[in-house]
């Protein structure tokens, strides 16, 4: 989506849960909406639900990553950016920030560059290590065909062929972690898309919001 | 096979189909039977091992024919060889549980030696409750509770059965080939929904009575559904109805073939609840053969319009199923003109009520399923059947219909996310104010900020 979609789902997100302040995050998505004026933004949804966290991704034009990365580095008060011409792929996300609604504060944020952000490739169900995990995925893929999968030391995810909606991602085994929440979060979400699962050490995040 | 969907969504009868599935689950147990005979001699502790109940095991596996496969396609077996898979086939177990697995058997190598009049020498076990069951026949070996854990020499030919001079006694049959049974080991063990009820005496005749007065009417208003449930069901089993519900039921797909429900006097009651149980019956045993949602789909639970808490997909579709036959049945049932009086008023409510609510679980089946071919189709037919007995229940008075669609939507109102198909979990609060245009008698809408540029 991009910065006016963005504003517009976070108003009915202030109007469906008045109790939310939003202040800090608004404040910050304004100071960095001045520096990354262009790209298209997602939602990050953990799989513990939107009332613990949310991630919000930024990807902008890869030619002006080394500006626009700088300036958003200072916004977050990054001391260290990404190795210099290390630009993302066009359309890759860079940005990612993960905010808690309940504190009303940022948890964390960073500027990835190509190398922090994992190679991207091609996917098949032969790439999982684990025949539970190769099989869950095999099931997937048949479903809903991933078209790649990126890796880092501290995360891994895959990114589907095509976004699919958010109630037919929740019909799938691998989104169980989320159903606990799904009424709220299909609420929240309507109608939009999940076009990545991100699996980190203990969470599992659905990125959304196309 | 190419699958014929109208043949699985109503009852079709014992067609080649339907016997083309019996033999795939058929083939299956005798594979799963292989595999624990193969792994007995090698994996039991020796204080475990005994050559006699090998033999058993080897006697089934290698003999054929119809009273073989009945053997096969037995709930008890059913459960046998998922205790198997679930305990046996990967972590080590004591010895005690290896002679109560394997001994437990020689009750099936028992049924089939005595119906084929074979010779054989086989030592039994009497089970945890106290009982020896020949599965797969009506007899039973009843001993006191502290013989559980028994060997009983058992010596067949000719038809005959020597128990070291006890007399094997026939258990209860609704009708001939559906055993009555509430405690033999493999089969109650695995009930764990509702209490078991044990009925003597006169009690335990009223409730044969309504049963077998309930399959009677099935067999002439739905004999293609009565042909399958024949051939299928083996064991009724009772169920206490301690709550006071109208009527208490379940089956298991771990029991295929074996149908609990409580007593009710009301032939009509038992026949809705035994069609129900048989249709979930009716569809484990076609999944195991020819799937009908693709793998991959079990992560959310969505709204069911039978329940306050939520379903699977798969328990949406096995209750769209259940209750589209069930309604079919009472819909020719108070079709019939005998049946045109006060007291089918009822009975009308409840087949208005029942469709729907099916209605509800194929609208969700269709938002969010992924099917198979053969799937598409059976959800396909399922929604034609629908709108055929719609057409059937047209000459319902208007004032019941109304009443029954009020009860349905005032269920969906409280327990479905809005018009979706999810399920509302219980912290959901919708607290979006809206402006009282919007919703009368509402809440005006709370100031918020147009855009964030603006409120940073």
């Amino acid at each position: 989506m991009n910065r006016v979609e963005r504003d517009e789902w976070l108003r009915a997100l202030l109007e469906s849960f008045p109790a939310l302040e939003c202040g800090e995050l608004k404040a910050f998505l304004g100071r960095l909406d001045e520096v990354c004026r262009e790209g298209s933004w997602e939602l990050m949804l953990s799989s513990i639900g939107p009332a613990k966290k949310l991630g919000f991704r930024y990807g902008g034009g890869s030619e002006n990553y080394a500006s626009w990365s700088a300036a958003a580095a200072r916004v977050l008060g990054l001391s260290k950016m990404g190795p210099r011409c290390c630009a993302p792929a066009p359309g890759f996300p860079w940005l990612e920030l993960v905010w808690d609604p309940a504190a009303d504060r940022f948890v964390s944020g960073s500027v990835l560059s190509a190398k922090s952000a994992g190679q991207d490739r091609a996917f098949s169900p032969g790439m999982m290590g684990h025949p539970e995990l190769k099989a869950a995925f095999a099931a997937l893929h048949r479903l809903h065909p991933v078209a790649s999968m990126a890796r880092s030391a501290d995360w891994w995810a895959v990114r589907f062929a095509e976004p699919l909606s958010w109630p037919s991602f929740l019909a799938l085994d691998i989104s169980a972690p989320f159903a606990g929440h799904s009424s709220l979060l299909s609420f929240l979400l309507l109608n939009r898309r999940v076009s990545e699962l991100k699996f980190t050490e203990d969470e599992l995040w659905a990125c959304a919001g196309k | 096979m190419r699958l014929n969907e109208k043949s699985w969504i109503y009852g079709g009868g014992i067609t080649p189909e339907w016997k083309w599935i019996f033999r795939r689950r058929t083939r299956e147990a005798l594979a799963g039977l292989k595999a624990a005979a193969k792994d007995y001699p090698r994996r039991a502790p020796p204080a475990a091992f005994k050559r006699a109940y090998l033999r058993g095991l080897s006697y089934v596996i290698e003999s054929s024919g119809p009273e073989r496969d009945a053997i096969l396609s037995h709930p008890a077996l059913d459960y046998w060889l998922f205790l198997w898979d679930k305990h046996f086939a990967a972590a080590p177990r004591g010895p005690e549980d290896w002679s109560l697995h394997f001994g437990l058997f020689q009750g099936f190598a028992a049924a089939l030696a005595l119906k084929r009049g074979a010779s054989l020498r086989l030592e039994g076990l009497v089970d945890p409750s106290g009982r020896l069951a020949l599965y797969g026949s009506p007899l039973r070996l009843d001993y006191p509770a502290s013989a559980a854990g028994k060997t009983v020499p058992l010596a067949l030919g000719k038809g005959r059965l020597e128990a070291g001079g006890k007399t094997a006694r026939p258990c209860e049959e609704i009708l001939p080939g559906i055993e009555f049974e509430d405690r033999a080991w493999l089969i109650a063990h695995g009930v764990t929904m509702h209490g078991l009820a044990h009925p003597e005496g006169e009690a335990r005749e009223r409730f044969c009575a309504a049963l077998r007065k309930a399959l009677s009417d099935m067999e002439a208003r739905a004999p293609g559904l009565f042909g399958e449930f024949r051939d299928m069901v083996r064991v009724i089993i009772p169920l206490e109805n301690s709550m006071g519900f109208g009527s208490v039921s379940s089956s298991y797909v771990n029991l295929r073939g074996a149908i609990c429900l409580s007593h009710s006097g009301d032939p009509l009651l038992q026949a809705e609840t035994l069609i129900h149980e048989f249709c979930h019956q009716k569809i484990n045993q076609l999944l195991v053969a020819e799937p009908l949602l693709l793998p991959g789909q079990g992560g959310q639970v969505f709204y069911s319009p039978w329940r306050p808490d939520a379903r699977r997909l798969r328990g949406l579709l096995l209750g769209a199923h259940a209750f589209l036959n069930v309604a079919g049945y009472l819909l020719s049932a108070v079709s019939n003109t005998s049946y045109r009086e006060k007291a089918s008023v009822d009975s009308m409510l409840n087949v208005a009520q029942r469709l729907f609510q099916v209605e509800t679980a194929l609208r969700s089946l269709a938002f969010y399923g992924a099917f198979t071919e053969f799937g598409r189709e059976f959800l396909l037919g399922m929604w034609r059947e629908l709108g055929f007995l719609f057409h059937g229940m047209q000459w319902f008075p208007p004032a019941l219909v109304d009443e029954a669609r009020e009860n349905c939507l005032k269920h969906r109102k409280e327990h479905s996310l809005f018009d979706t198909g999810f399920h509302k979990s219980a912290e959901f609060e919708d607290k979006v104010g809206r402006a009282p245009f919007l919703s009368p008698g509402g809440s005006a809408a709370a100031a918020a900020p147009l855009s964030v540029e603006a409120a940073a």
